[in-house]
């Protein structure tokens, strides 16, 4: 579209008042990040950068083992979703199955990811607790599963509808089997599906806190965030550390939105709007 | 020639493969929802580690309905989730419509207004308080930079509700944005050309051909933005949780006191029931204007 100039000036005024806005909480926490305790309390606007706040989160508060507790639950839901989601997506999208049945499962995958979180915090906590995987990675990746199933089964089935129909059957002419139709054709030419299911699913894992802090309590499998949500509260809040935690939590979607964004984007169409 | 036997195996693909999807649905949803109904009508204590639950009828229930925090939290949900998804379903409309009048630094535009989204809630949580904080934050260090003594943007009775709106709209604006922006990417160019070249204005053309093409997209939007807003709780947390006295107070933050706080795992699941049931409602309702408005406009055209 080509507008007038006096538009084209409203329209960029518009434009860059938005990435300002956006981008001013960003700034604020890497500014923070770098600075000493004693600028931070200061509130002075000029001040050196520092590397103390990184070091202390990192040697002090065990911040590591966060991140390996964050990316283990978080790889770890977002394989086993693929796995489910492909099949599922698979045996969906490729096979005829009566309307109604097809049309329950999607309406009920829906439900679930309309449903707020909270609704599982309780039952998830009391299932860990008499299973035995309270505070440990298992029983956050038992609730990534459930909540990032929904989207993945959604967007592969999309998916998995969008393979033509004589590929596959021209596989079976030729005598290959289901599950062989499965791992040669479907899976490479759903490619794009399960990168779209995975880093979603991935990236909404890594930013969860509601399960993370809910079932655990100790380093063994507390997550960035609920280190975040220790530091501020701690008696004197923490301000250098809980900036540098957050500025590493945010990692994943930085690195989605600058490298994947054209997945973000359909997939989160995709979950959103029906054909 | 295909055996026999494998030949049912590879007959029964075709379930197998939805197996693993059923098992989880039925042992990690409908389980834990089953579970919780059960947890509803109890009340519920450890004893030894083994968790013990002796039924009250319906106690929690009559409770939960005399509830003023409840009730509170409630409204202040549903207040949150009107105000904050009318403003951020204007400013992404607006930001999306001009985005799709960029051509060159499109890219970079869509980068940030898409951002905020994939941000871990804990963190804009965060950010937030590193401006707001009364003490510490830039919003203070500035307002005195400017000779004024700034508010406790947090604490205040009147300031903190539509503080934490704020907040909420600067995190899920890019959500409403990247949908909206999907639809702007799909609207048909020859359309506005051929309008300009009639002469139309500028303002014209948005008023009366995208803003009509866009209606069905963003209504999806408003749809799933609103049902979502009810999910609001980590930022809550964080900044204010659910202070002063109960007013920024939402249903996940309420639950989440109730259930880990106060040990009152019965009295919680007998309120995650009701929401439960409020959000199927809200679901159900949604979809069916949804499908009235949409019979509407197949019906005109």
């Amino acid at each position: 579209m080509k507008a007038p100039r006096l538009d084209r000036l409203v329209i960029f005024s518009i434009l860059v008042f938005g990435v300002v806005v956006t981008l001013i909480p960003i700034v604020v926490v890497f500014r923070t990040a770098l600075q000493l305790p004693r600028d931070i309390i200061s509130g002075g606007l000029l001040f050196s950068p520092s590397l103390h706040n990184i070091q202390s989160t990192f040697g002090t508060y065990r911040f590591g083992r966060l991140m390996v507790n964050s990316l283990v639950s978080a790889s770890g839901a977002t394989v086993i979703v693929l796995a489910v989601g492909a099949l599922a997506g698979f045996s969906l999208g490729i096979f005829t199955w009566p309307r109604w049945w097809t049309a329950l499962i999607l309406a009920t995958l829906l439900m679930i990811q309309m449903l707020p979180p909270v609704v599982f915090a309780g039952p998830f906590y009391l299932i860990s607790r008499q299973v035995g995987i309270y505070n440990t990675p298992l029983a956050l990746i038992m609730a990534y599963i459930v909540l990032q199933t929904p989207l993945a089964v959604l967007i592969l089935h999309r998916f998995s509808r969008s393979i033509p129909g004589e590929l596959i059957e021209a596989a079976h002419m030729d005598g290959a089997r289901h599950h062989v139709v499965f791992t040669h054709i479907c899976l490479p030419l759903m490619t794009p599906g399960l990168a779209t299911a995975g880093l979603l699913s991935f990236v909404f894992s890594w930013n969860d806190f509601m399960f993370a802090v809910s079932l655990s309590s100790t380093t063994r499998a507390m997550t960035i965030p609920v280190g975040i949500a220790n530091f501020a509260q701690d008696f004197q809040i923490l301000y250098g550390n809980i900036a540098v935690a957050a500025a590493f939590a945010a990692i994943p979607g930085f690195l989605m939105v600058l490298f994947a964004q054209r997945y973000v984007t359909r997939g989160l169409t995709m979950g959103a709007v029906k054909e | 020639m295909r055996t026999s036997g494998s030949g049912t195996l590879d007959d029964l693909f075709k379930y197998l493969a939805l197996v693993p999807l059923i098992a989880i649905l039925v042992v990690l949803v409908i389980a834990p929802v089953g579970q919780l109904i059960v947890t509803s009508f109890s009340r519920v204590r450890f004893a030894s580690g083994a968790v013990v639950f002796s039924p009250v009828g319906l106690e929690n229930y009559r409770n939960a309905l005399q509830d003023q925090v409840a009730l509170r939290a409630l409204l202040n949900t549903t207040a949150l989730a009107v105000i904050s998804v009318t403003i951020e379903t204007l400013l992404a409309v607006i930001l999306a419509i001009s985005v799709g009048y960029v051509h060159r630094g499109n890219l970079l535009f869509r980068t940030v207004f898409i951002f905020p989204m994939l941000l871990p809630p804990i963190a804009i949580g965060v950010m937030w308080l590193m401006i707001l904080d009364f003490n510490y934050g830039v919003l203070n260090a500035v307002l005195a930079a400017l000779g004024v003594n700034g508010p406790a943007w947090l604490a205040h009775p009147r300031l903190a509700f539509p503080s934490i709106i704020v907040v909420d709209i600067w995190h899920w604006t890019s959500f409403v944005f990247l949908i909206v922006l999907a639809g702007v990417e799909t609207l048909p160019h020859e359309l506005s050309e051929s309008a300009r070249i009639d002469g139309a204005s500028e303002r014209q053309i948005v008023w009366q051909i995208i803003l009509p093409l866009l209606r069905p997209i963003i209504l999806v939007a408003v749809i799933t933005r609103t049902i979502f807003a009810f999910k609001v709780y980590e930022q809550i947390f964080l900044l204010t949780d659910g202070g002063p006295g109960n007013r920024t107070e939402v249903i996940s933050s309420y639950i989440m006191r109730v259930f880990f706080n106060q040990n009152r795992m019965g009295y919680a699941a007998a309120l995650s029931v009701l929401t439960l049931i409020f959000i199927t409602v809200l679901v159900i309702g949604f979809m069916y204007l949804q499908s009235l408005l949409t019979r509407e406009r197949e019906a005109r055209s």
